[in-house]
């Protein structure tokens, strides 16, 4: 009975498939959450801002206007303006850019490294190479995320590329772990044991058979990992070891507002309030994507 | 038990020495030389070659980690570069001032997430559980060094409740030191707030639906009796152990948190120190750091096994 209904559930969401097609099934099932769409609705708005910053933007976010320093938020300067009087507006713009960019570019890294190592470690689970490798892991796993960013960025130098460097550096042990996690349990299925019987090489296994089949968590992880990238960038450059002045980011405008709070407090606010809701966004987004990409909701 | 122990604990003997290799690497290819930057501008040859000398910065990179490895398992760290003074003494005078704020950060944790998320998982779909569930999902993504200016600017400044920055220690005014301690220990704790509410919410649904609380329910039990007695006490073991790895969240956090509230912990000892490029003192941070995050691990595995005795390890 059990078997029947399986099958007959199977059925049912491959006939949705046909007739909506994947995107459109994954919409279907996505859109269900109004938490994730809000998600959605904030991380492709960031992406348009830091795509078309020139063309929106106000003002240079990097022209001084010694004239116009310290302004409260009015209708010439929505945000207000800073100690060099630029345009609060205009620097938010542009700290979206390098928000975005890093953090996708330091997860693409991390994934490019971590992935890797996870499916060498799964897929020779209980070997030395794997017990090496997650001995390893278990070594950077061991420092607190932002004291070993801040350790590497201190070492690289301060800077964009410093920072991401760190920042990836961090990411690769979380992603190696959790794909090692879902090969073990993948590579007991049948399908693996079948094509290991009809002569498929190890490579070609964990290409073809395994990795695909662990992408679900990942896709997941990765996504919230660029909320997390994006936070930890601020940090650095809150501290000082980000990317460097003039260069406009959310975490440096913090750090210069922390210096003007009793009477510049605009200066704090802006700049955090657009890390949080950007970060909230993913973490939203993050959320529905897993919600979708659960397997036990697949209808199999 | 025991036998568990012991072997849990030799088991991390090595990613301790992986630890300690990663540090010696990052910081031995710390950009500025140290010598040179400790004598400026009274430079001399002989005395660079003395100091050199005393640093062991002649020696090979490997005899200068092995030399660095059998002096910290003696539990000395080497000497500041730059003050002088020995690295371990200052991270024992400093740990406790880390230690009470990463303490009371977990009381607000305890404080928020527990009451909310029994109170969020009890009257599901309610304005409570919504309103919960915002806060968790919204704890997560607030930077804390935003939420730590947000609190200043509200609380030492608008309303001039607490001071905005300093430290006292805790047996040189109790309640002064608390009163200090309220605002950065906050921040520090909000993160694991959210998630701890969320776990606690998780695993009360989850203990809820268990047939030993439907029969405590036919007995006619109180509702506070069923929940307190009967569920809190297994859904509470998965956030307990989860609350334990959360130290290494937050020591990050009091990296940033100090240095906001000038707070003289280890956090903002370190951060000095990256920024004088004093490396036998990034060292021994970085190294306490660490060893607090596997001893917080392995607290996590112990208490798990301890609190629930049907988990057997062998």
């Amino acid at each position: 009975m059990a078997e029947i209904s399986e099958q007959a559930i199977a059925a049912a969401f491959e006939r949705r498939v046909r007739e909506t097609g994947f995107l459109g099934e994954f919409w279907e099932r996505f859109s269900r959450s109004p938490l994730a769409v809000a998600g959605l609705v904030v991380v492709v708005l960031t992406g348009l801002v830091a795509i078309f910053a020139p063309w929106i933007s106000p003002y240079d976010p990097i022209e001084q206007n010694l004239r116009a320093t310290l302004q409260p938020q009015s209708a010439v300067h929505w945000l207000g303006t800073d100690h060099l009087g630029r345009d609060v507006l205009a620097r938010v713009i542009y700290g979206a850019r390098v928000s975005m960019y890093i953090g996708l570019l330091t997860t693409g890294i991390a994934l490019a490294g971590g992935l890797p190592l996870g499916l060498i470690s799964g897929y020779m689970g209980g070997t030395k190479v794997d017990e090496l490798i997650m001995r390893l892991v278990d070594a950077i796993l061991a420092f607190p995320s932002l004291v070993l960013a801040l350790a590497i960025a201190a070492m690289a130098g301060p800077g964009l590329i410093g920072a991401m460097v760190a920042i990836s550096i961090t990411g690769i042990p979380t992603f190696a772990r959790l794909l090692r996690g879902q090969v073990l349990s993948v590579r007991e299925n049948d399908y693996v044991m079948a094509a290991r019987v009809l002569g498929a090489g190890p490579t070609r296994i964990s290409m073809l058979h395994v990795f695909p089949n662990c992408l679900s968590p990942i896709i997941v992880q990765a996504s919230l990992y660029v909320a997390f990238a994006i936070l930890i960038e601020a940090s650095l450059s809150f501290l000082g070891l980000g990317v460097q002045p003039p260069e406009p980011t959310w975490g440096s405008m913090l750090r210069i507002g922390y210096g003007y709070l009793i009477i510049a407090p605009w200066l704090s606010i802006w700049p955090g309030a657009a890390i949080f809701v950007l970060v909230l966004g993913i973490n939203l987004f993050g959320d529905g994507l897993r919600d979708v990409l659960d397997p036990r909701l697949r209808g199999r | 038990m025991t036998k568990y122990l012991i072997q849990r604990f030799f088991t991390m003997i090595p990613t301790v020495f992986l630890v300690t290799v990663a540090i010696f690497a990052i910081v031995a290819l710390l950009p500025g030389d140290p010598v040179t930057l400790m004598l400026g501008e009274q430079w001399d040859p002989k005395l660079e070659a003395m100091l050199r000398h005393d640093l062991k910065l002649d020696l090979p990179i490997h005899l200068r980690y092995l030399d660095w490895v059998g002096r910290a398992i003696r539990g000395d760290l080497g000497h500041s570069v730059r003050v002088g003074i020995p690295v371990a003494d200052e991270i024992v005078r400093r740990l406790p001032i880390t230690l009470q704020l990463a303490f009371i950060a977990y009381i607000f944790a305890f404080v928020i997430a527990i009451p909310g998320g029994i109170i969020s998982a009890v009257r599901k779909y309610s304005a409570s559980d919504v309103f919960a569930t915002l806060f968790s999902i919204a704890g997560v993504a607030l930077p804390n060094f935003w939420l730590a200016i947000l609190l200043i600017f509200v609380f030492a400044y608008l309303l001039r409740w607490l001071p905005a920055a300093g430290f006292v220690t805790l047996w040189d005014d109790p309640l002064k030191s608390l009163q200090m301690s309220l605002m950065p220990a906050f921040s520090m704790g909000i993160h694991s707030a959210a998630t701890l509410m969320r776990q606690t919410r998780s695993s009360m649904l989850d203990v809820m639906s268990q047939d030993y609380i439907r029969t405590a329910w036919s007995k006619g039990l109180t509702e506070r009796t069923v929940i307190v007695s009967h569920a809190l006490k297994n859904a509470l073991l998965p956030v307990v152990t989860i609350a334990c790895l959360h130290l290494g969240r937050m020591m990050g956090g009091a990296v940033i948190t100090e240095t906001i509230f000038a707070i003289p912990g280890v956090g903002r000892l370190g951060v000095e120190s990256i920024f004088a490029r004093d490396f036998t003192v990034v060292q021994g941070v970085v190294f306490v750091m660490a060893l607090a995050v596997l001893f917080s691990n392995l607290l996590a595995d112990v208490l798990y096994s301890y609190l629930d005795p049907r988990i057997k390890y062998g």
